[in-house]
């Protein structure tokens, strides 16, 4: 896969509605793409496309299948009515609800023409949940967290009555790629397969938010030294916006581990006005 | 001829149609053993309504798995006559059969020529091959 490229997609913040549209307009149109842009060029054909994710407002996102009806009976979300009072979107990919807010939420694209990643199947791909995971994982390592893969499931049982008993929370349930600390989920992901593509897209907890505070972040489960003293700012934008760039390079490394190096890596912003999805 | 995987058409995404030659126009869909298997674990699949239309190429309905939703493609268009009743609450059964016992749904085909450009089994077989 020489000659790869990687393009990030800078963005600023969307509704939820927006960021899912974007998602899947991005999806539908990996055929590859090729993006106009007046800076760096007229015309970019990345091989992979990441991007990350800016809330306008504390949002849940719902699995594929989820309804927003569970919210009020599920075990682990009865008797949190704040929940019920933010904004809801759907996604577009499987597992649990994901509440948006103190985390980092990336999605990777990837056209069904690149064979880098053995894309010619149907359903998940596990070895990009696993690259994306397992970077992440050597990094919160090195970082001196306790931090692993799950290896535990709470899966359902295909087509069965105990699909029902899942928690409706992603960040209750577990995989055994999910990212852990301690016995604290901390990422979650989740992927679309459709003909012109794959999208994997993943929440990173920083923090814990006051709409659920059980859920700790990477930034509650440990002191770090001085010199990561910007990831510990609990509650702030600075500290999401130090994790998002220490993410960044994780999701490189994962890329970089299924491809090879890559030619370039170029970086637009969807609020310029030149650039235009395909 | 009977709905074996060797009678089969399918789609380079993984749906099969079986449809005999018996002058009704309606066709059986499903999705192949290779692609349950590579599913693997399948937890919700949505089917379309009796009555619906479909086009070639288009989805028809959507299947979560190990926290991925796939879509299924429609081998051809026409218009939903029957959906297998209940087969939503077993998917399990899949796993052993992919075919007779597990078809998804049935379609009053609008366009039967559109079965000649799909893929016969030998040529199935040899894209899982290259597929590897």
């Amino acid at each position: 896969m020489s000659g790869a490229s990687i393009l990030v997609l800078e963005d600023s913040p969307r509704t939820g509605v927006e960021n899912m549209q974007i998602d899947q307009q991005l999806l539908l149109t990996a055929d590859p793409w090729e993006f106009v842009s007046c800076k760096p060029s007229d015309k970019i054909k990345p091989s992979i496309l990441v991007r990350f994710y800016y809330w306008s407002e504390p949002t849940l996102s719902l699995g594929n299948f989820q309804s927003i009806k569970e919210l009020e009976h599920a075990e682990d979300t009865f008797g949190h009515p704040e929940l019920a009072s933010i904004p809801w979107v759907q996604r577009k990919t499987g597992g649990g609800a994901i509440l948006h807010d103190q985390e980092v939420t990336y999605s990777i694209v990837i056209p069904s023409d690149d064979s880098g990643v053995a894309l010619s199947g149907k359903g998940h791909s596990e070895k990009l949940y696993r690259a994306v995971h397992e970077s992440v994982v050597a990094g919160l390592v090195d970082l001196g967290l306790d931090a692993s893969l799950s290896e535990a499931c709470t899966c359902s049982v295909a087509g069965g009555k105990e699909k029902d008993k899942e928690p409706f929370l992603c960040f209750h349930r577990r995989t055994p790629v999910d990212v852990v600390v301690g016995n604290h989920k901390v990422l979650g992901s989740a992927q679309r397969r459709v003909k012109t593509g794959l999208l994997q897209h993943g929440s990173f907890l920083v923090s814990k938010s006051p709409y659920y505070p059980t859920l700790l972040g990477v930034g509650d489960l440990a002191q770090f030294p001085p010199a990561y003293r910007g990831f510990q700012a609990r509650g702030s934008q600075d500290a999401c916006r130090n994790w998002q760039d220490w993410l960044e390079g994780r999701i490189f490394q994962a890329i970089w581990g299924l491809i090879g190096s890559t030619k370039e890596i170029i970086r637009l912003n969807l609020r310029d006005s030149s650039v235009r999805i395909p | 001829m009977t709905l074996s995987p060797e009678n089969l058409k399918y789609l380079s995404s993984h749906e099969w149609v079986y449809a005999p030659e018996d002058g009704s126009g309606v066709a059986t869909v499903g999705i192949s053993a290779f692609a349950v298997a590579e599913l693997n674990d399948l937890v919700y699949m949505a089917l379309p309504k009796v009555g619906q239309s479909v086009e070639a190429g288009q989805e028809f309905g959507e299947v979560e798995s190990v926290k991925a939703v796939s879509p299924m493609y429609s081998p051809v268009s026409g218009q939903i006559v029957e959906i297998h009743e209940g087969i939503v609450d077993r998917l399990e059964s899949l796993n052993s059969d992919a075919y007779a016992g597990g078809w998804l749904i049935k379609i009053k085909m609008s366009d039967p020529s559109q079965l000649d450009g799909l893929l016969d089994y030998q040529a199935y077989q040899k894209l899982l091959a290259q597929n590897g």
